[in-house]
C-alpha cells in the first residue's frame, strides 16, 4: 500500500483520481485541439542546404553537421502556458519532412496528402512548390528508398511492394526509431560531461590506425550533435529570457525559471524534477530532429526521476500537485509529436501516433517492487490529460501492490486504452533470451507499442516487416495465387490442396510462412545495410550504452546489445480458425470437399451463404479455450519463431519474432480473400494474439486461457492482447476489483501484455456520425491509442466489431 | 479424484465469467428441468426435463434443410414452424441449421466432462474468490448428479453455490445443500394457494426445506423475485420478512435479496411456441423496490 509521509503543504491540492483541471493544463489542451496536423518543410530545407555544403565528406559527419545546422537555425517556440520546451516540428502535430527518407513517397503524394483518408496533413501551395522545385530534385536517386528498391531481388520486389501481403517498406520511407535512450545514465551526466568523454576517447585513439580513424570520425560526429543540442537548448533559454522582459506576474517568473533550466541543461545534468522532465523532453526532441522515426521512449520515468522529485519535495521546492502539473505539461508536449508517414504506411500505423512510451511500476534490479508516488502521479496525469501520447505502460507482477492495481484499473476504466499492462515475469525472460544480465532484464522498459527493451543498452528495429498469417492459408488453398491481387502468383506454389492430408496441409502453411518470412528478411537486411551507409545516427547513438566504448554508431553494431530486426505476424487467429474449419468439415465430418471449399472461397461465398454460416457457426474457434484449436496457434507461432530466429540479420546476430499488429491487421485483411472459417474477403484480420471479433463466445476468461497457449516468452519483440470490456462490467468498486482480478490472472497465466478497451458500441457509432462532437474520444487500436475520429472508416469498424465481453 | 462417469446431468447452459450469482467470477451451470413453472420465468427453456428445440425465426435463411431432415415430419414446409405435438426433440434439424434458427436446448454431461470445463477457470476463481454456481432449472431435481458434482468441485478446492426454488423432498435437497458453500433460495409467495397460482405448486415443502436449511451452517441468501401486483403486497412482504427473520436467529449469514422483475426472457417463449402471460407487465420502479426492501428490513431481515 502506498504510504505517503508528506505534509499537507508538501502535497498541495490535487486528487489521485483525476479531474484536477489545472487552469494551465486546460489552456494547453484548448490550444492542442486547435492545432491541425500539417507538413513542416523547415527540416527538409535546412538539411538540404547542409547536405549541399558537405558533399564529399564522411556520411556520419554530414549527418551530424546537418543536425547541428538544424539545431542552430530552426525556429524556436516558447508557447504560452507551457513549462516544458522543445519541439519536434515547427507547429504542434506537424510532420517534419526528412528528405533522405521521405522524398520518394512524398513527391508522389504531395498533392493528395491533405485529403487522404487516414492521417491527412495540410500543406500550403508555396511549400509544395519549394519541395518540388528546390528540395526534391537534389534528393532524386539519393534517398534510402531509391537505393533499397534497386538492391532487393525482383521476386521479393513483386511480393513486397504495395501488395499488402507482406509489409516491409516502413524503414525505407521513414527513419528507424525504436530507441530506449539511456536516461538513467544521461540524467547523471548531462550533455557537457558527454562532450568531455567524447574528447577523452578521441585523444586516446591513434590517428594513423585505420580502425581508430573511423572511431575518431564517430566521436567527432557525436560531438557535433552534442554541440547542436546544447545550442538548441540555449536558444530556448534566450527566447524565454527575452519574453520574460515583457511578461508579468507569475508567467514572468516561470519564463525566467524556464530560461534558467535551459541555460543549465545545455551543459549540466538536471538538478530539479522540472529540469529532469525538461531534459527528457529535449532528449526526445533531439531524437526526432535527427531522424523523425517512431518510438523514442523515455522508459522508467518513475524510477530515474524519483530522486530529483523526492529532493525537491523535501526541500520545499515542489509540491506533489506541482509535480503532477509538470507531468501533465510534459504529456501535452509529448502528444504534439507526430510520426510522418506515407499513405500506405498510415494504414499500418494509423492515428498520428509517435509511439513514445513511458512505463511505471514493477520490480527493480534486485527483484523487489518499486512502485512509488511518481508511479501513481504519472497514472493520475493520464486521467487528467486524455491524449494519445505518450503511451503509458504499467509493469505488473505477482507482488504488485493491490492499491496500485486499483489505481491502474481506475485509469483503464476511463476507456482511453491506457495503460498497457505488462507482465514482468514474461518480459524479463524475453530480455534474458535477448542476452541481458538478470539486473538489466529486470530494468526492462517498453518501446513503441509492446516491445520490451533493455533500457539504454539495446539497438533493434522492433519493426522490420509484417507477415500475414491470413495470406499463408489463402496461398495454400489457391496454390500461391492472391485472389485480391488479380490472381497473381504471390505465394509459394505448394500444390493442389485437395491432394493433401491435413498434416500435409499444415506443412504447406508452414512453407508459405517460411517463404514470406524469408522474403522479408532479405528486405530488412538490405534496408539495414542501406541505412548504415546513408543514415548513421550520431546523436541517438550518443544516448546509448556501448557506443562510446566501441566508437561505433548504432547502425553498425556500436551499442551493447544489438539484435533483430523483429518480424511481426498478424492474424494468427485467422489462420487457426481456417485450419480448424478445414479439419472439421473437410477431413473429419466430410461435410464438404476441398474443391467445393476452394471454389466457394474464390467466389467470396457468393450464393453460398448457408455454407458460410455453417463454417462460421460450427467451427471450433480460437479464443474459446478449446485445447486442440489453441494448440495450433502454439504450433504455428512456434514454427514462425523458429524460422525467424534462425535467420541471421545484417547487424546480427539474428531476427526476432513479434506478434502485435500496430494497425496492420486492417490493411493486411484488405488483401486476403475469403477464408475457410466464414470470413469474407477484405475483412480485417485479428489483431496480435487476440481472437477474431465475434468468435470468442466463452467470455474473457476463455480468451485469456486460449491466448496463454502461445509461447509468449520466445516472441521477444512482444505479443499483444486486446480485450474489450463493456462499461457496465467495470462499474463501481467491484468493477475496479474485477479489472485487478483479470490483471492478476493474466500475470498467473504468463501472458505478456493486456490492454482494455472500455467503451460501448453506441458511443463509437455516434462518434462515426458526429465526429466533431467526439474529437477527443480516444480508443485502443493495438499497442497504442488514437483519436477515434481520426481513424479511417475501416479502422473504426474494426474496433466496433471486436467482441465486447459483458455479463 | 473422479473415477466414475456413470452419473449424467442434463444442462442447458454453461456461462463463464458470471459476476451476479455468488462471490467473484464464477462458472454458472443451468440444470434443465424444474418442478415449478413461474409465470415470469426468464428461462422457460429450463422448465422441461427433456431436450427441446428452440425456433429462433429471425435467424432463418429459409434453406429448408430442417424440413428435409426432420424424421418426424414436424416441420412445416411453408414457414418451417415446428409442430410441437410431433417434435420429440431429437435435434436432427439443429445439426443442419447453420444459421442458428433451430437450436437444441439441453445436453447430457458426465461429471468428468463438466469438471473439465469448470477447472479451466481455476485461476480466475482463485484470484476473484469465485467458483461454481449451479442453478437452472432446479438443481434438486437432479440431486444425485449435482451432489456428486459439488463434491468434485470441493475436492479441487472450488467454492460452490446453488440457486434453488427449494421445491422437492428434504432428502434430495439435503444431498445438494450438504456440498454447497452458499445457497440462494427463492421465496416467491408466502401464501400457498397464491404460490400455486403463480408457480404451479404449493409452497409447503419449500418453507419446510427453508427451515431445515437454516439449521445448517451455510451462507444463505433468500431471494424474492418482485413481480408487481403478484407478490409485492405489503402483507406478502411482511410475511416473507417475518419468516426470514425467524430463520436468521443470530446468524448474520442469512440474508434476503430482492430481484426486481424483468421481461428479458420473453423472446424465448415464442421460440419454444409457448405463451407469455405477463406481456403487459412493466418492471417495478426503483422507489417501489426500495420501499419493499424497507418493509423487509423492518421485519428484522438482513437485506442486501
Amino acid at each position: 500500500m502506498l504510504r505517503i509521509s508528506r505534509t499537507n503543504e508538501q502535497m498541495g491540492t490535487f486528487s489521485f483520481d483525476g479531474e484536477n483541471a489545472f487552469p494551465r493544463i486546460e489552456n494547453l489542451l484548448k490550444a492542442y485541439w486547435q492545432s491541425k496536423p500539417e507538413v513542416d518543410i523547415e527540416r527538409a530545407r535546412i538539411y538540404t542546404q547542409s547536405y549541399k555544403e558537405t558533399e564529399g565528406e564522411e556520411v556520419i559527419i554530414r549527418r551530424a553537421k546537418a543536425f547541428k545546422k538544424y539545431c542552430d537555425e530552426r525556429k524556436i517556440n516558447v508557447p504560452e502556458n507551457q513549462l516544458i520546451m522543445g519541439d519536434t516540428a515547427v507547429k504542434p502535430r506537424a510532420g517534419a519532412v526528412d528528405p533522405v527518407f521521405h522524398t520518394g513517397w512524398l513527391s508522389q503524394e504531395l498533392h493528395t496528402i491533405s485529403e487522404r483518408k487516414q492521417d491527412p496533413y495540410y500543406i500550403s501551395p508555396e511549400d509544395v512548390r519549394e519541395l518540388e522545385e528546390e528540395i526534391f530534385p537534389y534528393w532524386s536517386g539519393k534517398s534510402v528508398g531509391d537505393h533499397w528498391i534497386k538492391q532487393i531481388p525482383p521476386w521479393v520486389r513483386e511480393l513486397a511492394v504495395k501488395t499488402g501481403i507482406i509489409d516491409v517498406e516502413i524503414k525505407t520511407q521513414s527513419a528507424a526509431g525504436e530507441t530506449a535512450p539511456y536516461c538513467e545514465m544521461l540524467i547523471q551526466k548531462g550533455f557537457g560531461a558527454l562532450k568531455e568523454e567524447a574528447k577523452t576517447h578521441m585523444e586516446a585513439l591513434d590517428l594513423y590506425d585505420p580502425e581508430d580513424y573511423s572511431k575518431i570520425t564517430f566521436y567527432q560526429a557525436s560531438l557535433l550533435t552534442l554541440e547542436g543540442i546544447s545550442s538548441y537548448i540555449t536558444r530556448h533559454g534566450k527566447m524565454a529570457e527575452e519574453l520574460a522582459k515583457t511578461a508579468e506576474g507569475v508567467r514572468k517568473q516561470e519564463l525566467l525559471e524556464i530560461a534558467k533550466n535551459c541555460y543549465h541543461l545545455a551543459e549540466g545534468k538536471p538538478q530539479t524534477f522540472w529540469q529532469g522532465l525538461q531534459f527528457v523532453y529535449f532528449i526526445l526532441a533531439g531524437c526526432m530532429m535527427e531522424g523523425n522515426g517512431p518510438s523514442y521512449s523515455p522508459g522508467r520515468v518513475d524510477q530515474y526521476l524519483y530522486p530529483l522529485y523526492d529532493a525537491d519535495i523535501a526541500e520545499g521546492k515542489l509540491t506533489m500537485a506541482g509535480a503532477l502539473e509538470l507531468i501533465e505539461s510534459f504529456y501535452v508536449k509529448a502528444a504534439e509529436t507526430t510520426w510522418f508517414l506515407s499513405e500506405n504506411a498510415c494504414m499500418y500505423f494509423a492515428g498520428y501516433q509517435p509511439f513514445h512510451s513511458i512505463i511505471v511500476g514493477g520490480i527493480d534490479r534486485r527483484g523487489k517492487d518499486v512502485t512509488n508516488e511518481l508511479s501513481w502521479l504519472f497514472i493520475t496525469a493520464k486521467m487528467d490529460v486524455k491524449l494519445h501520447g505518450p503511451s503509458l505502460c504499467v509493469r505488473a507482477h505477482k507482488q504488485s501492490p493491490e492499491d496500485f492495481l486499483i489505481h491502474v484499473a481506475k485509469l483503464a476504466r476511463l476507456g482511453t486504452g491506457f495503460p498497457a499492462i505488462y507482465n514482468d515475469e514474461s518480459a524479463i525472460k524475453m530480455m534474458l533470451l535477448s542476452g541481458a544480465t538478470m539486473e538489466e532484464a529486470r530494468e526492462y522498459q517498453m518501446v513503441g507499442c509492446v516491445e520490451p527493451f533493455i533500457s539504454g543498452k539495446m539497438a533493434k528495429w522492433s519493426d522490420g516487416g509484417h507477415y500475414n498469417y491470413g495470406a499463408a492459408i489463402e496461398f495454400v488453398l489457391t496454390n500461391g495465387r492472391s485472389t485480391i491481387n488479380g490472381g497473381k502468383i504471390l505465394g509459394l506454389q505448394t500444390g493442389n490442396p485437395a491432394d493433401m492430408t491435413f498434416d500435409e496441409l499444415k506443412e504447406a502453411v508452414k512453407q508459405q510462412l517460411q517463404y514470406m518470412i524469408k522474403a522479408i528478411s532479405i528486405c530488412a537486411n538490405v534496408n539495414e545495410k542501406v541505412c548504415a551507409e546513408l543514415t548513421p545516427y550520431p546523436f541517438v547513438s550518443t544516448l546509448l550504452d556501448g557506443t562510446y566504448r566501441t566508437g561505433k554508431d548504432l547502425t553498425v553494431g556500436g551499442v551493447k546489445y544489438t539484435i533483430g530486426p523483429a518480424l511481426i505476424g498478424t492474424g494468427i487467429a485467422d489462420l487457426v480458425n481456417s485450419l480448424s474449419a478445414i479439419k472439421k468439415h473437410v477431413y473429419e465430418d466430410k461435410t464438404i470437399t476441398m474443391d467445393e471449399l476452394v471454389l466457394a472461397l474464390e467466389h467470396n461465398f457468393e450464393g453460398k451463404e448457408d455454407l458460410r454460416l455453417m463454417l462460421q457457426n460450427t467451427t471450433p474457434m480460437y479464443g474459446n479455450d478449446i485445447e486442440e484449436v489453441d494448440a495450433m496457434a502454439g504450433e504455428m507461432t512456434d514454427f514462425a519463431y523458429g524460422v525467424i530466429s534462425s535467420l541471421a540479420s545484417w547487424r546480427g546476430p539474428h531476427f526476432i519474432s513479434g506478434l502485435y499488429p500496430v494497425s496492420s491487421h486492417v490493411p493486411h485483411g484488405l488483401v486476403v480473400g475469403a477464408l475457410p472459417y466464414g470470413r469474407l474477403a477484405g475483412k480485417a484480420l485479428a489483431d496480435g494474439c487476440s481472437p477474431n471479433g465475434g468468435t470468442d463466445k466463452e467470455g474473457p476468461t476463455a480468451v485469456l486461457n486460449s491466448v496463454a497457449k502461445i509461447n509468449h516468452e520466445v516472441h521477444t519483440s512482444g505479443t499483444l492482447l486486446n480485450m474489450r470490456l463493456d462499461p457496465s462490467t467495470v462499474e463501481g468498486d467491484i468493477g475496479l476489483k474485477r479489472i485487478t482480478q483479470i490483471i492478476r490472472t493474466f500475470v498467473d497465466l504468463n501472458i505478456y501484455h493486456i490492454q482494455f478497451n472500455v467503451v460501448n458500441s453506441e458511443v463509437l457509432r455516434s462518434a462515426q456520425e458526429k465526429p466533431d462532437e467526439y474529437k477527443s474520444l480516444i480508443v485502443r487500436v493495438a499497442g497504442y491509442s488514437a483519436y477515434f475520429t481520426e481513424l479511417c472508416r475501416e479502422m473504426q469498424d474494426d474496433i466496433i466489431q471486436r467482441t465486447v465481453h459483458t455479463v | 479424484m473422479i473415477n466414475s462417469d456413470e452419473k449424467r446431468g442434463l444442462i442447458f447452459n454453461i456461462q463463464k465469467f458470471s459476476i451476479h450469482d455468488g462471490s467473484g467470477m464464477r462458472t454458472l451451470l443451468f440444470m434443465k428441468g424444474c418442478p415449478l413453472s413461474c409465470l415470469w420465468c426468464s428461462n422457460p427453456e429450463s422448465q422441461s426435463c427433456k431436450i427441446e428445440v428452440m425456433d429462433v425465426k429471425k435467424n432463418c435463411i429459409k434453406c429448408q434443410k430442417c424440413y428435409d431432415i426432420c424424421p418426424k415430419g414436424a416441420i412445416a414446409k411453408e414457414d418451417f414452424r415446428i409442430d410441437r405435438s410431433l417434435c420429440d426433440g431429437c435435434g436432427a434439424c439443429t445439426q443442419k441449421c447453420y444459421a442458428g434458427a433451430k437450436k437444441s436446448v439441453g445436453q447430457w454431461y458426465s461429471i468428468p466432462e463438466i469438471m473439465e470445463k469448470i477447472e479451466k477457470d481455476q485461476l480466475i476463481y482463485r484470484n476473484s474468490e469465485g467458483g461454481v454456481t449451479v442453478g437452472g432449472g432446479e438443481p434438486i431435481l437432479q440431486a444425485d448428479f449435482v451432489s456428486e458434482l459439488l463434491k468434485a468441485c470441493h475436492s479441487v478446492n472450488i467454492h460452490t453455490a446453488v440457486e434453488t426454488c427449494g421445491c422437492g423432498s428434504w432428502d434430495n435437497a439435503k444431498k445438494v445443500f450438504d456440498h454447497a458453500d452458499a445457497i440462494f433460495f427463492d421465496l416467491k409467495h408466502m401464501d400457498s394457494s397464491q404460490h400455486k397460482t403463480l408457480t404451479g405448486a404449493e409452497n409447503r415443502s419449500i418453507l419446510q426445506n427453508a427451515e431445515s436449511l437454516a439449521k445448517m451452517d451455510k451462507t444463505i441468501v433468500f431471494r424474492l423475485p418482485l413481480i408487481p401486483s403478484f407478490n409485492d403486497s405489503k402483507k406478502n412482504l411482511e410475511e416473507t420478512g417475518a419468516f426470514v427473520a425467524s430463520l436468521s436467529g443470530s446468524q448474520s449469514s442469512v440474508k434476503i435479496e430482492i430481484l426486481p422483475y424483468h421481461n428479458l426472457g420473453q423472446d424465448k417463449y415464442r421460440w419454444l411456441s409457448k405463451g407469455y402471460s405477463l406481456e403487459s407487465l412493466r418492471h417495478p420502479e426503483a422507489e417501489h423496490v426500495e420501499a419493499c426492501r424497507t418493509i423487509l428490513r423492518n421485519q428484522g431481515c438482513n437485506v442486501i
